[in-house]
C-alpha cells in the first residue's frame, strides 16, 4: 500500500474532514490507475510510482482549502499547550519571596506587641522585608509564562520590579512616619512623594508602552469578542488606551499638586487640577476626532 | 521556428478543457487526465493537482457534479458529470476564447500586415 501511505503522509498535518477523506480516496484511486497503466507500458513498479507521483503536482493548495477551518483550530490549540511548567529557579524564587513577606509580617507583629503597640517601629521593621519581597514577586510574576501570556522581557520586568520596590519603600517609610509621635503631615508627604511619584510615573509609562504578550489563541478569542461586540464598543483597545492616558494624567496631577503644596502653599497647588481637567478634555477631544476619522475612512 | 506551449495560457483554460471532456460522457479523474494527455500527445503535461483544483472550482460553481461509482473491483472511483449550467458555461467560454483569439491575432500579428 505504497500509494495510500504516500497520500496519507502528504496530508499528515491536516485535520481529517469528510471532504479531505473524500479527496484522499479520489487521489489514491487515480494514482493507482496511473501506476497500473505505467506498469502495463513496461515500467518497473518503483519507476511507475515515482512517475505517477511526480505528475500529481502540488496538491496542498487544495487540501488547504478543504481543511482550512479545521487547521486554524488545530494551530490555535497547539499554542494552548498544557499549562507551562514552572522552572525550579522560579519555584524557589516564589517560595523565597513569599517566605520573606511572611517572615516580615510575623516580625513586625512581634515588634508591634513587644514594643508596646508602637506602629512606627512595627512598620519600620516590616520595611526591609516588604520591599525586596514585593519587588521580587513583581519580577517573578511578570516573567512567568502562563497559559494566557508569554513572559515579559526580563529587563522590562526588572524596571517594573524596581519601581514597585521604590513605591513600597516610599509607602512604608511615610506610613511609619505617620505613626511617629509629633509627625508633620508635610514631612510625611515629603517622604512619600519623591518615592511614589517617580515609581508610579515609571509604571504608567511602561504600561502605556506595553506590548501584548497574549498567546495566539487568546488573541483569537479577543478577535471573536471584538467581532461579537463590534456594535457596542467600537474599539475596546482605544478605550483602554484612553483610560490609561487619563489615569497617568491624574496621577501626575496629584503628584504635582502635593509637591507644590509641600513646597509652597495649597492655594498655589490647586490650579494644577484645572490644568488636569483641561488635559482630560483634550484627551477626550482627541479620541472623538480620531474616532470620527476612523469611521470616516471605513 | 517551432512553437512551445504557454503553460500559463493553457492553465487558464483548464476548466473549459475539463467541461469539454465531460460533454460527451461522465468521467473520473484519471480518465480526464488520460484524455488530455492523449489529445496533446504528451506535448504538454498538465499536473493532476491543476485538474483537482479545477474540479473543486467547477463543483463550487455548480458546473459539474461529482458522484462515486460502484465499481466492484479495485476501489470505487469518483465520477464527474456536467450540468446544464456547465454546458452553458462551456459554450460561453468557447465564444469568449474565439473572440479573444481574434483580437489577439489582430494585436499580435499587426506588424506582419
Amino acid at each position: 500500500m505504497m500509494i495510500k501511505k504516500y497520500v496519507d503522509d502528504l496530508f499528515h498535518g491536516y485535520e481529517s474532514t469528510a471532504e479531505l477523506e473524500d479527496f484522499k480516496e479520489e487521489i489514491i484511486i487515480n494514482l493507482k490507475d496511473r501506476v497500473q497503466d505505467l506498469e502495463k507500458a513496461g515500467k518497473s513498479s518503483d519507476k511507475a510510482f515515482a512517475e505517477a507521483v511526480s505528475e500529481l503536482g502540488d496538491i496542498t493548495a487544495i487540501a488547504d482549502d478543504l481543511s482550512r477551518e479545521k487547521r486554524k483550530e488545530i494551530i490555535g490549540k497547539m499554542y494552548v499547550d498544557p499549562k507551562p511548567k514552572l522552572s525550579a529557579g522560579y519555584a524557589i524564587g516564589y517560595t523565597l519571596a513569599a517566605g520573606i513577606l511572611l517572615f516580615g509580617i510575623i516580625t513586625s507583629l512581634i515588634t508591634y506587641f513587644s514594643a508596646e503597640n508602637n506602629l512606627f517601629i512595627a512598620i519600620s521593621s516590616f520595611l526591609p522585608f516588604v520591599v525586596p519581597a514585593g519587588a521580587a514577586l513583581t519580577y517573578l510574576g511578570l516573567t512567568t509564562e502562563t497559559t494566557a501570556k508569554y513572559p515579559m522581557n526580563w529587563k522590562r520586568a526588572l524596571i517594573y520590579a524596581l519601581a514597585v520596590g521604590v513605591i513600597l519603600f516610599g509607602i512604608s517609610i511615610s506610613s511609619s512616619h505617620y505613626f511617629m509621635e509629633n509627625s508633620d503631615p508635610a514631612a510625611i508627604l515629603g517622604v512619600l512623594v519623591p518615592f511614589v511619584l517617580p515609581g508610579v510615573l515609571v509604571i504608567a509609562f511602561l504600561m502605556l508602552t506595553e506590548k501584548k504578550r497574549f498567546k495566539p489563541w487568546l488573541m483569537q478569542e479577543h478577535e471573536r469578542y471584538h467581532e461579537a461586540y463590534a456594535g457596542y464598543y467600537k474599539d475596546t483597545e482605544e478605550v483602554t488606551k484612553r483610560g490609561m492616558l487619563s489615569g497617568a494624567l491624574w496621577i501626575g496631577a496629584i503628584g504635582v499638586f502635593l509637591l507644590i503644596w509641600i513646597l509652597t502653599n495649597i492655594l498655589y497647588a490647586l490650579p494644577v487640577f484645572l490644568f488636569a481637567i483641561v488635559g482630560e478634555l483634550l484627551i477626550e477631544y482627541r479620541m472623538i476626532s480620531k474616532h470620527k476619522r476612523n469611521s470616516a475612512t471605513k | 521556428m517551432e512553437g512551445r506551449i504557454s503553460a500559463d495560457l493553457l492553465r487558464g483554460h483548464t476548466d473549459t478543457i475539463v467541461l469539454g471532456i465531460l460533454l460527451k460522457n461522465d468521467a473520473y479523474g484519471y480518465q480526464i487526465y488520460k484524455s488530455i494527455m492523449d489529445r496533446t500527445d504528451g506535448l504538454y503535461q498538465l499536473k493532476e493537482a491543476t485538474l483537482y483544483s479545477s474540479y473543486k472550482r467547477l463543483e463550487k460553481e455548480a458546473c459539474i457534479v461529482a458522484y462515486w461509482g460502484d465499481e466492484s473491483q479495485g476501489g470505487r472511483r469518483k465520477y464527474y458529470r456536467i450540468t446544464d449550467k456547465g454546458r452553458v458555461q462551456y459554450k460561453q467560454n468557447i465564444a469568449d476564447w474565439e473572440f479573444t483569439q481574434r483580437i489577439l491575432n489582430r494585436l499580435l500579428k499587426e506588424e506582419d500586415d
